[in-house]
């Protein structure tokens, strides 16, 4: 169930007899009041973003409950009954920035509950700009994409295709896409080396890694690694590509300089591999 | 590509004896890892027909799981993270989908839908979305 505090909530308060709502109210019939709510919010928003609360209450009758929510010093109003016990979403949307505290309180038909303890909740200025606005866009193969890297010096996007031999490259500088070319099979992932002077791929069903010269765009070697190799990266040096090889439970460290393999390392089988400075995690599904 | 494998880990590797250092566990058909600019953590789409479906935020010093950003049906074929760390971008069935670094909490995703693979320029000033058919080159907008 959902109430939204943007619509006009309007509750008739049914007192009975001189009772007051709040806690430690003694109602002449025996009434007892719901139990303190249960709140849950998110401890940190950004401004204009709609906070969600979660509240709910339990009745010792069983009767229904109502809500009502405190931001800082501002009271709403109570919002719609539900059943004892059931969780309410009320949203509310926070346009300041700063820490803001929320409380709420429940009532069935004659009493409330106390309030629940405060919850702070930071709310922090809007992010700065990101790249979210289409500004441009180009043809590709008309095959499903297997993945697509930009060369760390920023000049060419390159795209591989699950089913096409196609690589397809993009100059970057004046969105420009080149012709694509093939060096014989369709290709898994693809990374860039760091000086953007090499593609490494691997490669679907099969088991090597295809070395690509990116001045001329030809196969500079195929180095073979095991069946099922996947994901892979370049240290930041340059100087290792790390192959993830899932069927043979193992990772493989291939040395650029010559284009070999140097190490292998293992027993569990690696997805894709990722670096940071000069440690390398690794997933897993084992 | 298959993703959904059980209990999917992250693993470091030292380099210098190329044995595993550590592993923590991050739920279920974990994806390739990205990292934040400084190191301090990573971010991998957790693809589980199960639990949470979405980013999960490990901290690199201990190898511990930080944080989870629910994104509820999309599909997350990869992840990027912009060179200022402020935002995840994750490339979706349903188009792209930002993650704010702060709050780790999933923004507006971004249209075009279908399934494609995203990658950032080094400059952070553009992203670009490969689907069958299509590139998309996205710019700055300010949120």
């Amino acid at each position: 169930m959902r109430v939204s505090t943007t619509g006009p909530v309007v509750v008739a308060l049914v007192v009975v007899g001189i009772c007051l709502y709040g806690a430690g109210c003694s109602p002449i019939s025996g009434n007892k009041p719901p139990e303190t709510p249960t709140v849950v919010c998110p401890d940190t928003v950004v401004a204009g973003a709609r906070v969600a609360v979660h509240v709910s209450a339990i009745d010792p009758e069983s009767d229904s409950v109502a809500f009502q929510l405190q931001w800082n010093d501002s009271v709403t109003g109570w919002f719609s009954y539900t059943a004892s016990g059931e969780t309410v979403v009320i949203y509310h949307t926070l346009e300041d920035t700063g820490v803001v505290r929320v409380k709420a309180r429940a009532k069935d038909k004659e009493n409330a509950s106390a309030w629940s303890a405060e919850l702070p909740i930071a709310v922090a200025p809007p992010g700065p700009a990101h790249p979210d606005s289409i500004c441009d866009t180009l043809p590709l193969v008309d095959e499903y994409v297997s993945s697509c890297a930009v060369s760390p010096t920023g000049d060419y996007l390159y795209v591989a295709y699950a089913s096409s031999e196609s690589i397809t490259p993009v100059r970057l500088a004046d969105r420009t896409r080149e012709p694509s070319f093939s060096v014989g099979d369709p290709g898994w992932n693809l990374v860039v080396s760091p000086d953007g002077r090499h593609l490494y791929m691997t490669v679907h069903n099969d088991s090597f890694v295809d070395v690509i010269r990116t001045a001329d765009r030809t196969l500079e070697a195929r180095v073979p690694v095991g069946l099922g190799a996947y994901g892979l990266c370049v240290t930041p040096d340059g100087q290792y590509v790390w192959v993830a090889v899932y069927e043979q439970y193992r990772l493989e460290v291939i040395r650029t300089s010559d284009n070999t393999v140097s190490d292998t390392i293992g027993t569990f089988s690696p997805w894709g591999p990722c670096t940071s400075g000069s440690v390398p995690p690794v997933i897993t599904r084992t | 590509m298959t993703y959904g494998h059980a209990g999917a880990a992250i693993a470091r590797i030292g380099t210098a004896d190329k044995t595993i250092v550590d592993t923590v566990a991050v739920g279920v058909g974990a994806g390739t890892p990205a990292f934040s600019p400084d190191g301090q953590f990573l971010y991998t789409a957790n693809q589980g027909d199960t639990g949470i479906r979405g980013v999960v935020e490990v901290r690199t010093s201990d190898m511990t799981l930080t944080r989870t950003a629910d994104c509820g049906e999309r599909y997350i074929s990869n992840l990027a993270v912009t060179p200022n760390g402020d935002y995840v971008v994750g490339a979706t069935n349903y188009g792209l989908v930002y993650l704010d670094a702060r709050t780790f909490t999933p923004a507006d995703t971004v249209l075009p839908k279908g399934s494609g693979y995203v990658a950032l320029h080094p400059n952070g000033d553009t992203l670009y979305l490969a689907q069958r058919r299509q590139l998309y080159v996205l710019g700055p907008k300010n949120r």
